[in-house]
């Protein structure tokens, strides 16, 4: 029987400890961790995957290919459906929203992409104060007097100082009220209806809000009154520019990521400052 | 419980790369370690020992070395065959059969380790692994450097003990 001497055991230690994780990999299971460890605590759990969707705005297209298009569509709402299995007033969703401070969505892209956005909303006045936006393609960053795009492929970083670049076409603080007051505008339709989800096991409100070429559907918790999805299904084809995101999960206050509204210029990008006037 | 919360999340985003490594040396999977860093956390989140813990990367790292060994434990050990000693493709570590023996050394190592008491193990991880001096140690572990010394000796005289007897 052959001895192993304590040297060959350090050796041995030695080549473990030599070992380390690829960055790419650390920084993915740290990011999915803390998603998950946050819902954990906050008692959210992952629902199933669904196709919803939504349309995005930004000024971010001279530099991303990507392009998000407003969702300039106003609708007039007609609650059409009488038989309700029970009352639910449209007020109770609007005061839950008033109180919500963080957003995080969790999508997936037309591109089978991944995205990841979140949002902390200013109790006053509703407006997402500061976006985080992760895709494959681009991280964006919105604060109240700049915004930063950088476009992972060019390595190329976009400092735009001044107004929001990056925004959705409803504030997610006040997100049912901007629903109706694009219904008002537009001759469309708002049914109310209620539908078991299978994800959640349990029956949600559904707001629908059709159009010619499209229909929004927002499912509302009927405990918390918050919405927990909305999906834009086309009729035809995604317009041209629409990123089409599909969120897959939208929580509410969870806390957030500590230095999520920090940009920290990644190595070697090049850097274009612009001063954009309002 | 938003404190609590806080106090975890800062956990992760102060020390959770420095755990992912430590679980991705200890278990030798990048395929596993997410969901190990996962549990980790998750335990950190159920446990009420760790809200006394007055260092709670302390903790979590003694955790963390008890979940991987946990998870080393739970995976079903095949026993290979010893090569015979003057086999040349054995010595010659670029070989594919040098990396696959190389790569049996360092599991047999850390299995012997396992087998080692709690506070053998965690010692030698810390001394060998993570390269931590015996102060450090002796600092997480509440212990004097002089018994974390004389305690990694001994450990190292039953690993050798240990790993004899395997061969």
């Amino acid at each position: 029987m052959s001895e192993i001497d304590e040297k060959e055991i350090k050796r041995r230690f030695e080549s473990i400890s030599n070992f380390e994780p690829s960055s790419e990999v650390s920084a993915r299971d740290l990011k999915q961790v803390r998603r998950r460890l946050s819902r954990h605590m906050s008692g959210q759990q992952p629902r199933e995957k669904k196709i919803w969707r939504i349309i995005m705005k930004s000024r971010m297209t001279k530099l991303a290919a990507a392009a998000m298009i407003v969702l300039a569509v106003v609708f007039s709402m007609t609650i059409f459906n009488k038989s309700m299995p029970t009352a639910y007033a449209i007020e109770q969703t609007i005061e839950a929203m008033r109180k919500v401070n963080t957003v995080n969505l969790l999508g997936t892209m037309v591109d089978g992409g991944q995205l990841e956005i979140w949002i902390k909303v200013n109790p006053e006045t509703g407006e997402n104060d500061y976006i985080y936006l992760d895709c494959p393609q681009l991280r964006g960053l919105q604060s109240p007097n700049e915004a930063y795009f950088y476009d992972k492929k060019a390595n190329v970083v976009k400092h735009l100082k001044g107004g929001n670049h990056l925004r959705f076409d409803v504030r997610f603080g006040r997100f049912i009220e901007d629903m109706f007051d694009v219904a008002k505008s537009i001759n469309g339709e708002v049914d109310i209806d209620f539908e078991y989800d299978t994800g959640g096991a349990k029956q949600v409100i559904l707001l629908a809000i059709k159009l010619d070429e499209s229909t929004l559907e927002c499912k509302v918790d009927p405990e918390t009154k918050l919405p927990m999805s909305m999906n834009m299904k086309f009729n035809g084809p995604p317009q041209s520019g629409q990123l089409g995101q599909s969120f897959d999960e939208i929580y509410y206050d969870l806390p957030l990521p500590e230095g999520i509204f920090e940009f920290e210029i990644p190595e070697g990008a090049e850097v274009i400052e612009e001063i954009v006037e309002q | 419980m938003i404190k609590r919360q806080k106090k975890i999340l800062q956990l992760l985003d102060t020390s959770g790369e420095r755990l992912h490594r430590l679980l991705a040396r200890l278990t030798r999977r990048e395929d596993v370690v997410g969901d190990l860093l996962q549990e980790l956390f998750i335990r950190l989140w159920n446990s009420k020992t760790f809200d006394k813990a007055e260092d709670p990367f302390a903790y979590a790292y003694r955790a963390a070395i008890n979940l991987a060994f946990e998870w080393r434990r739970k995976q079903k050990i095949t026993c290979c065959q010893p090569l015979q000693e003057n086999c040349p493709a054995a010595s010659d570590s670029s070989s594919a059969l040098g990396k696959m023996i190389r790569a049996e050394e360092l599991e047999q190592v850390l299995n012997a380790t396992s087998k080692l008491t709690d506070l053998a193990r965690d010692v030698v991880v810390m001394r060998y692994i993570e390269q931590d001096s015996y102060e450090e140690i002796a600092e997480r572990l509440g212990k004097k450097p002089q018994y974390m010394r004389a305690l990694c000796a001994k450990a190292m005289a039953q690993l050798r003990e240990l790993l004899t007897s395997e061969k």
